[in-house]
């Protein structure tokens, strides 16, 4: 550069500038928390801070989902013992969540209203009701109990709808937690025939209840 | 100089990163965290394979095929337990009638006979409804829940109801005899019970 004519440095000058002007201001401010970050690389990170890697919490044993549906002579309560799932923790303290549990594995102590379950529900077409949603930890999530609200999908029925789904999370330590939400969905929206005893049908509202119990690297 | 030139190259080289994903969170105002991603473009669980279209159309037909008789066997149900009761009750007066003083008239015994002929050919086809319904589905067998208690309570009324009909032809037949009272008496209580147990079936329905 120093070799260069004062008019050809004069010419590379302009040229910053007029690129440097170019920058939008929204990259500008999004290249400043980027420049502040490489220039913090190394430092030991702040305890409630979110991990720097997105973490896999997996549904363990012991996490139950149950439904309850009201019916003129009685309340129906069923319970799946079986559930999968996986919830990620992402940097930024976004949660993602997928839980999916077979039709099939519900049972509400009764053989014969499972069976009417499974028909009511195609569970031969649909096998499983899927949730997936999204959310975020409060600062300092993490660590702790933490409540949150998720929104996302269910897939019911092969029907999918959206859903919001208040769940409080337990930390028990940073690779362990335990999971609580409910949510009520309509039997109708989903594209259910509801199930009837003595002609007379089940209440629309579906409440469901999750428990899980998640487990992943500490 | 130097300096300068290097920032400039830094800039450009992150240019591609910083182009907005589509999907991804919103650039946070200036001294705020990035808001976090919230879409639901993930997949966290491997895809359930789908079920054969043969199966499911199989499956189906069964259902419906089952649907269909146990809604006519809940129909026919309720209408078995209303004619059993009502020959529970005209039995009862005829029995009145013949052994407790009644006078022997006989005004209730052509009105028990056809009630209990008709509540037996309910209870046949009721229980041939039930039993001949496909079952598309597995059920969990093996332990003591609502479904079994409604099948023994059945069975039992279904053995009641072959022996009040089998006592009740004896009872007649012995007329006049000292055997007969003994006979509609076993009868009488046969039949009570026999509505006892199909109450109980039906229920276990209900809680």
């Amino acid at each position: 550069m120093e070799s260069l004519p004062a008019t050809a440095r004069r010419a590379v000058l302009a040229t910053l500038v007029a690129l440097l002007a170019s920058l939008t201001p929204a990259l500008l401010a999004s290249l400043t928390p980027a420049l502040l970050a490489s220039l913090t690389l190394g430092a030991p990170a702040r305890a409630e801070e979110p991990a720097a890697e997105a973490r896999d919490l997996a549904v363990r044993p012991g996490s139950v989902v149950r439904y309850r549906v009201v019916h003129k002579l009685h309340a129906v309560e069923g319970v799946a013992r079986a559930v999968e799932g996986v919830v990620r923790l992402l940097p930024g303290g976004a949660v993602q969540a997928m839980v999916r549990v077979k039709v099939a594995d519900f049972d509400s102590g009764n053989g014969n209203r499972d069976a009417h379950m499974l028909e009511a529900t195609e569970a031969g077409r649909f096998p499983a009701v899927v949730l997936k949603a999204a959310g975020a930890l409060p600062p300092g999530g993490a660590a702790g109990r933490a409540e949150l609200t998720l929104r996302g999908e269910l897939t019911f029925h092969g029907v999918t709808r959206p859903v919001e789904l208040p769940v409080v999370v337990t930390f028990t330590s940073p690779g362990k937690a335990s999971a609580t939400g409910r949510l009520t969905v309509s039997l109708d929206a989903f594209g259910l025939e509801r199930p009837s005893l003595l002609f007379v049908k089940v209440d629309d509202a579906l409440e469901v209840t999750a428990t899980l119990e998640l487990e992943g690297p500490p | 100089m130097r300096p300068a030139l290097l920032l400039l190259a830094s800039t450009l080289a992150a240019l591609p990163a910083l182009a907005a994903e589509p999907g991804a969170a919103a650039p946070a105002p200036r001294g705020q965290p990035p808001a976090p991603d919230l879409s639901l473009d993930f997949d966290l669980l491997p895809q359930a394979s789908p079920a054969a279209a043969a199966d499911v159309a199989r499956l189906d037909a069964r259902v419906k095929e089952r649907r269909t008789k146990l809604l006519l066997h809940q129909g026919l149900g309720l209408a078995t337990w209303a004619a059993l009761a009502a020959t529970a009750v005209v039995g009862q007066l005829d029995f009145d009638d013949r052994f407790r003083g009644g006078g022997d008239t006989g005004r209730w015994h052509g009105a028990h006979k056809a009630l209990a002929y008709a509540s037996a050919g309910l209870f046949a086809g009721t229980a041939a409804l039930a039993l001949l319904a496909p079952e598309p589905y597995a059920k969990r067998t093996g332990r003591l829940d609502g479904a079994l208690v409604h099948k023994i309570a059945m069975g039992t009324a279904a053995a009641g109801m072959v022996a009040q009909v089998a006592l009740g032809l004896a009872s007649r037949g012995a007329a006049g005899t000292l055997r007969e009272r003994r006979l509609a008496s076993a009868h009488q209580v046969i039949g009570y019970a026999t509505l006892g147990a199909m109450t109980v079936g039906g229920l276990t329905f209900v809680f």
